[in-house]
């Protein structure tokens, strides 16, 4: 009978053992994957800094329109932007402000690390943010830069789409500078594209416009155009020239006609060059046309 | 037409030294800016009317004139001009010396805003022009991709072959239609295929297509054809390339006041004109008849159709007549006799009818021009009230009698949709000359449909394929291009 009820308190045991087993096991599992693992303080291991980088990564981007905001804002303490392009095209255009210590390439050694220390802790104590953006071309090559400078400590932050971003957010009139090739190996993320321009260069080149007169007093000035009532606007026109400088000449289309549709680049207009040869012959200062509509 | 008409007299000044200033009602001044900047001029110079002239009575005229007008002409021909004026007025941004510069990075719903935002597309959500895109384009074409393929007004920009793909891409097209692609760039080249892309009236280009690439290719000719895919990615093209190929925008020197729909394309349903005996289009401007072209035009209305319903030919070239003349009254067709044209779409089942009495387009569109005529009361009137921008200054009766005068009007019996007994009266044709009237068997076959869309002329081009076309068609799974050619 002992036996036996030591057999059915071993059995009750095994049980437990075994029922406590298979109910903790979800627990830990849950522990495992809510928990990343810790390497801080270990030899080899992150610094604290560089853990928390790592588990923000997403939110380790800035915007080019986010980051113009804070450059247009003079309240706002700035960051400290950092080029990792070549240093050609950092030096052809860059964002304001921006310094180039090393090619995106160069940035992981101990000594570019120093080195942006001491050009941040120069920048706090002007002002300036305690807070690093770097960028490249399109954000791919400056992300590892953060990733590296970011697990060393550095408050950073990888500028999204790179400089064609920059540029593209602006839609300055700025001409771009920024090169085609991207980095060995670069390549768009996913969902991500890197687009051309729809349109070639005008083939039309600019000319120096006419010096404007000191004053209209003396002056030859044709006004010509037959279009949009013409008939009554210019005439008046012609008389409100004469009125304020009766010293000036005016001529009407009816005397000096007008040029008609400029021609496209490389054909010939008869009217156009007989509208300039009358100009010319007639000493015009000044040419009003109209009316547009 | 008049702003870039009139802002001619100032480039022409400029270029010769002499400062100038053109006046244009509001909303026309950036009109004056991009002609001049097209034509070389960094910073032209504009004074604003406020509003619309012909609208304004002549007191208003002369005290806008004096008022508004004066003293900003004076400031044009007297302020000096500025650097920051000339960088506000030129534009650089996208005119790339290495087209394949990659200007913008960024997810499709960015890159869609960035080229709406940058005016670099017509709004609508855009396919991404990659690198990689384009050049799937360019193996449609023997052509290298940095050759010129057309210098386009207004702008007057060096689009190369590479720019036409990129547009491609825009719209959505299969790279297949590369050749059809480049066949519109060449046909905007003329004068003719792009006619008054900028006027106030609101022209729409559209374009069709004939010969087998246009069946191998599926460019639809049935019912519905314009709103099939494959049709409306084409006609996006065109969209695309009327802005970004030739230089024209909405609000700057694109100035349809009702603005505009979608282009369309379309091709001619050869098969229906071999069926009735009469030439598709392109045999008729005497292509072969399994040549492809590519025709561009542009119209002033899609607009609503006839249904004939009636089998009398007599009586459907009447309505066909009547049709033209209601819609050549108003607006261009009011004053202007040289833009007098239009295109007419027949059904199978209409044009079946038409050809027993008209054994050819040709004969068909010679009675048409014979029957189509308005009386010049009806003319004068039109261009009297409508006059585009100026109001005659002479009294209507003595207008009329020089409408009877100069346009060669006749004392003929009225038109046949007058009523009985009605006394012969002056009439003038609304079809000018043999050649100005297009018509096209196309749409769908079952139906009884004619449609007069008037408005600009066309112009063909050949297509030109590839000559390892039949390969690259094997690739996609297209038939080979012979299997769509027709018996002649």
């Amino acid at each position: 009978m002992k036996r036996k009820n030591i057999f059915i308190v071993g059995c009750l045991l095994f049980i437990l053992l075994i029922s406590s087993i298979s109910l903790a096991a979800p627990t830990e599992y849950k522990t495992i994957t809510t928990v990343p693992p810790s390497y801080a303080g270990q030899p080899g291991g992150l610094t604290d800094e560089g853990e928390f980088f790592l588990n923000n990564l997403s939110k380790n981007l800035i915007n080019p329109a986010q980051l113009l905001d804070i450059l247009n804002d003079k309240s706002a303490k700035k960051p400290l932007i950092i080029d990792v392009r070549a240093n050609s095209d950092y030096i052809n255009d860059h964002i304001p402000g921006a310094v180039w210590v090393a090619h995106a390439a160069d940035m992981g050694s101990q000594e570019i690390g120093q080195k942006i220390r001491r050009l941040l802790n120069e920048h706090v104590a002007s002002g300036g943010e305690n807070e690093i953006v770097v960028y490249c071309y399109t954000g791919h090559s400056a992300g590892l830069v953060a990733g590296v400078l970011g697990e060393r400590g550095f408050n950073i932050k990888n500028l999204r789409f790179g400089f064609n971003g920059w540029v593209g957010s602006q839609g300055s009139p700025a001409v771009i500078m920024g090169p085609i090739e991207k980095f060995p190996g670069d390549r768009d993320p996913v969902g991500v594209y890197g687009v051309v321009s729809p349109f070639g260069q005008p083939i039309v080149p600019m000319i120096n416009m006419a010096p404007r007169l000191d004053t209209l007093e003396g002056k030859t000035i044709a006004v010509v155009g037959h279009s949009f009532m013409a008939n009554v606007t210019h005439t008046e026109i012609k008389n409100i020239i004469l009125e304020k400088y009766p010293t000036a000449t005016v001529y009407l289309q009816n005397e000096i006609g007008s040029a008609g549709k400029y021609p496209a680049p490389g054909t010939a207009s008869e009217s156009v060059k007989a509208f300039q040869s009358k100009l010319r012959e007639m000493n015009v200062d000044a040419v009003i046309t109209g009316n547009g509509g | 037409m008049c702003t870039p008409l009139e802002t001619g007299s100032l480039i022409a000044a400029e270029y010769i030294g002499i400062p100038a200033c053109a006046i244009a009602a509001t909303g026309f001044t950036d009109t004056v800016y991009s002609t001049g900047v097209n034509n070389g001029i960094p910073a032209p110079r504009a004074a604003e009317y406020p509003g619309a002239f012909s609208a304004h009575t002549n007191d208003e005229l002369i005290a806008n004139t004096r008022k508004v007008v004066w003293p900003q002409i004076v400031e044009a021909l007297t302020k000096p001009i500025t650097e920051e004026e000339i960088a506000k007025r030129s534009k650089k941004l996208g005119m790339e010396e290495d087209p394949r510069k990659i200007l913008f990075t960024g997810t499709m719903d960015e890159v869609s805003k960035y080229f709406t935002k940058m005016r670099w597309s017509d709004g609508l959500p855009i396919a991404p022009p990659t690198i990689e895109k384009v050049n799937e384009f360019l193996k449609y074409t023997e052509r290298p991709w940095d050759e010129t393929v057309a210098v386009l007004p207004e702008a007057y920009r060096d689009t190369k072959v590479w720019h036409v793909a990129v547009n491609g891409v825009m719209a959505g097209c299969p790279p297949e239609y590369m050749p059809l692609l480049l066949a519109y760039t060449k046909a905007i080249a003329d004068p003719t295929g792009r006619q008054a892309f900028g006027s106030t009236h609101s022209w729409i280009p559209y374009a069709w297509i004939n010969g087998p690439v246009s069946r191998q290719l599926g460019i639809d000719c049935g019912q519905g054809m314009i709103s099939e895919p494959q049709n409306m990615v084409l006609g996006r093209f065109l969209n695309l390339a009327v802005q970004n190929l030739a230089g024209f925008y909405i609000k700057e020197n694109r100035m349809g006041t009702f603005g505009y729909t979608m282009p369309w394309t379309f091709a001619e349903d050869e098969k229906s004109c071999r069926r009735i005996g009469w030439d598709p289009y392109h045999v008729q401007k005497g292509f072969e008849l399994n040549q492809n072209t590519l025709t561009a035009s542009t119209s002033l209305v899609w607009g609503n159709n006839l249904i004939p319903a009636t089998d009398d030919p007599q009586k459907i070239i009447e309505l066909m007549a009547w049709d033209c003349v209601e819609k050549q009254m108003f607006a261009l067709g009011s004053s202007f006799t040289n833009l007098n044209t239009r295109t007419i779409l027949i059904t199978e089942y209409i044009a079946r009818n038409l050809s027993w009495q008209y054994k050819t387009k040709e004969d068909l569109e010679a009675d048409l021009m014979a029957t189509a005529r308005r009386t010049a009361y009806d003319r004068a009137f039109a261009s009297y009230y409508a006059h585009p921008g100026t109001r005659p200054s002479i009294p209507f009766p003595n207008f009329y009698k020089r409408v009877i005068r100069n346009e060669g009007a006749e004392l003929t019996a009225p038109p046949p949709w007058y009523p009985p007994n009605f006394p012969d009266v002056y009439t003038l044709p609304v079809i000018q000359k043999p050649g100005d009237t297009v018509i096209l068997v196309t749409g769908d076959p079952d139906r009884n449909k004619t449609q007069t869309m008037n408005g600009g002329g066309a112009i063909t081009v050949e297509i030109e394929l590839p000559a390892n076309w039949d390969k690259l068609m094997a690739e996609l799974g297209y038939p080979p291009l012979k299997e769509f050619f027709l018996e002649y």
